[in-house]
């Protein structure tokens, strides 16, 4: 393959890889919304209480160095009259659902990378698209605001590659678009810091430091062989060699491997009772989203965040499979009986692994007992999908209608495409 | 936004083009209220209810209705000021 080249040039093609984010997505879906919130600091929030972070925040919040993962307590402390607001997952859905409808109209070529952005490669469609990219760009924005509402701005960038596309992006917030090829790529990492990469953290940041490469014009330098193994230590140095190269290595799509869900509890507990019911719609959530994709399950995950911060985690296969809520419930119950310490829980997650797809199914001669527990979990599902979720419920979760709520599946994009189906069958 | 949750009585308009319903009216505890912008309409199903959520302004007071298909009545769901709570 072209990128385990130790050496290679900078990549000369066109850039035909367009990279489309809508920057704050959620703060600017509710100005969008709400015309009183445009132009003011709003903060969309995993809670609204001072425990609670911020999810996404608006231009004006940022500007005041409010961002994501900023505590509500300290973005209040910064800015008192910010506002903050709960996350409205179906707006943002259905918004994320609009581009995607809208985007399609360009090319088939569309994967979408997370809620808020999307990659089109246009080199299997050039031929259709007469005009120059950057004019397809901005009559992508103008068809956007048009459509979708003349508050929503999305930053486009053009690259050779994912990276450099998703690069161009951010660098001109809000409303940007900009192209990097060959012929501007030097002069553009000239500009940034390493960890304006996306891709570089500040582990990776230390590791580039240590070898004495401090910025991306140095990172550029380097050799294949030095980022393989003195930096990365694996084919990601290669990878990256490529990447800021201009050449893709990035358009991988993996399968679905597990599903799974957490959350984290406001006030940390120890009290195994009201861990189990927490488990127990953790249990129900996932099992609705294994049986709506039609898998079963052969293992089951959970994992433990304490008060002091420390992690306990556990997966067993299992003998039997997991398709009910009460076969995968059963299955993390039995984890969570292993756990070491009696310690109160400040967060707890599920999921469930090893999975096959339920068709074809396998059918048993006589009526047994797991041919009925499906065909109740089924039936319960039927009468979940006609009257709300949540409405027929395993008893132990009475009485938890606003206990782990709907959730925006940030970077999911398997789950998009549920999304998609949900919503451009129905109303688009 | 705070809550308010009470079915109100609604003049729309119906626009060519999308097939969007528009409410431009809104009689709610006896005052009326114009919807002067709307800025984003969703759906959302509960169930197989589906409901089309407005969001919009009267200009000092944003507001969020809701439509519902199958007993086509409208709530107020929530009104807010624009300022933090």
């Amino acid at each position: 393959m072209a990128y385990l080249n130790e050496t290679a040039s900078l990549n000369q093609a066109e850039p035909q890889v367009m990279h489309i984010d809508l920057n704050s997505a959620f703060s600017t879906i509710e100005q969008q919304a709400n015309p009183l919130l445009r132009g003011k600091p709003v903060g969309v929030c995993s809670y609204t209480t001072p425990g609670g972070i911020v999810l996404a925040a608006s231009y004006e919040a940022k500007a005041l160095g409010i961002g994501v993962g900023t505590p509500v307590r300290e973005a209040r402390a910064i800015c008192p009259d910010m506002i903050f607001l709960m996350p409205d997952p179906d707006k943002y859905f259905y918004v994320n659902a609009r581009l995607y409808a809208l985007l399609y109209r360009y090319t088939d070529d569309l994967t979408p990378l997370s809620i808020d952005e999307f990659v089109i490669d246009f080199s299997k469609s050039r031929q259709i698209h007469r005009q120059a990219l950057p004019a397809l760009g901005r009559s992508i924005k103008d068809a956007i605001r048009k459509e979708l509402g003349d508050y929503m701005r999305v930053n486009i960038g053009l690259g050779t590659n994912r990276f450099l596309a998703k690069t161009a992006a951010g660098l001109h917030k809000p409303d940007g678009l900009d192209v990097i090829d060959a012929r501007n790529l030097q002069a553009t990492y000239a500009k940034l810091s390493l960890r304006d990469l996306c891709g570089i953290n500040y582990r990776y940041e230390a590791r580039l430091n240590a070898l004495g490469i401090f910025t991306p014009l140095d990172f550029l330098d380097a050799s294949a062989e030095t980022l393989h193994r003195k930096v990365f230590r694996s084919v990601e140095g290669y990878r990256w060699y490529h990447r800021l190269r201009g050449w893709e290595v990035d358009g991988v799509q993996y399968g679905r491997k597990s599903f799974g869900n957490d959350f984290s509890i406001h006030i940390a507990t120890d009290d195994s009772p009201e861990l189990a019911r927490y488990l127990m719609k953790l249990c129900e959530k996932t099992g609705r989203r294994l049986r709506r994709h039609e898998f079963i399950a052969r293992g089951a995950h959970l994992w433990l965040l304490y008060d002091n911060r420390s992690y306990w985690h556990k997966s067993a296969k299992i003998h039997h499979t997991l398709y009910s809520t009460n076969d995968i419930f059963t299955a993390v119950m039995q984890l969570f009986a292993q756990r070491p310490e009696k310690r109160p829980i400040a967060k707890l997650g599920i999921s469930v692994f090893a999975l096959e797809p339920t068709n074809p199914e396998q059918l048993e001669l006589f009526n047994t007992v797991t041919t009925r527990q499906r065909q109740v979990a089924k039936a319960s599902d039927s009468i979940n999908d006609t009257y709300g979720d949540f409405t027929l419920i395993p008893a132990l979760m009475m009485n938890m209608q606003n206990t782990i709520i709907k959730r925006v599946p940030f970077g999911a994009s398997k789950d998009l495409k549920e999304i998609y189906r949900t919503y451009i069958n129905a109303y688009l | 936004m705070q809550e308010v949750n009470e079915v109100v009585d609604v003049l729309s308009v119906s626009k060519r083009g999308r097939g969007i319903v528009v409410p431009i009216k809104i009689k709610w505890r006896n005052r009326y209220y114009s919807m002067n912008q709307v800025g984003l309409v969703h759906p959302k199903r509960e169930g197989r209810i589906l409901y089309h959520i407005f969001e919009g302004s009267t200009g000092n007071l944003a507001l969020r209705l809701s439509y519902n298909t199958e007993s086509l009545q409208w709530t107020l769901e929530a009104i807010s000021d624009g300022l933090p709570q």
